[in-house]
């Protein structure tokens, strides 16, 4: 098996990693507090 | 991963704050285990994700598109911030992928599991992260060799002769010569 091969395997696993539970329910909202304090605008519950 | 994302990204650049939501959910599992994969701990990783997401809002202004890819705007400030990180922690060790095989029981682990994946996990893990994040750009993020110079600021036929060199230093581990 080529190194290209066995890289390819290991990218299949890689791409099964995600963020954490916690920033995918709470990390745009925490953003968006701090990109606008003012919370002027609406901020929304991602769609993953 | 969407490809039509450049829309998003021009009316970000305008200021629409929804529009930049938008690319956040686009990118944050790719920001996160890039990070992830270098740093080798999910606090750390989560931290550097959000800091490179609020780097990007608060930088674009002098983006241009024209200069590069959005992507790889967003990779180099993740680059930089984990090599910012570990400066401040230098007794942390660089290499963040046994941490993840330490630290872990979760799916992540199962990705080292048999003899191959042991080797091929080890071979990453020797190198240092610079060269490691290189790697997982060019096939694991499969970017090319411009896209991988404008993150690591080099120039593309540098990038291309060392993920050649690094390819091969991968096969001499893997047979075990070196």
């Amino acid at each position: 098996m080529k190194i290209e091969e066995y890289l390819n395997d290991l990218k299949k696993e890689y791409e099964k990693t995600e963020a954490t539970l916690h920033l995918k329910a709470f990390g745009w909202d925490e953003l968006s507090r701090q990109i606008d304090p003012t919370g002027t605008w609406v901020s929304f519950l991602p769609y993953w | 991963m969407p490809d039509d994302y450049g829309e998003y990204v021009k009316s970000a650049i305008a200021g629409d704050k929804e529009a930049f939501g938008e690319l956040y959910r686009i990118f944050l599992n790719r920001i996160y285990r890039f990070v992830y994969y270098l740093v080798g701990d999910e606090f750390s990783a989560e931290d550097i994700t959000q800091n490179t997401f609020l780097r990007a809002w608060r930088g674009l202004a002098s983006f241009s598109m024209d200069s590069g890819t959005f992507q790889s705007y967003l990779y180099t400030i993740a680059r930089n911030l984990v090599i910012d990180s570990q400066r401040k922690k230098k007794a942390y060790p660089l290499n963040g992928l046994e941490e993840v095989i330490e630290s872990q029981e979760d799916p992540v682990t199962e990705v080292w599991k048999g003899e191959i994946s042991e080797k091929i996990r080890q071979a990453l893990a020797d190198l240092d992260t610079e060269d490691r994040q290189i790697i997982i750009l060019r096939y694991f993020e499969e970017m090319q060799f411009g896209e991988i110079s404008e993150v690591v600021g080099s120039n593309p036929g540098a990038i291309r002769v060392k993920v050649h060199r690094l390819m091969g230093l991968l096969k001499q581990k893997l047979e075990g010569k070196i």
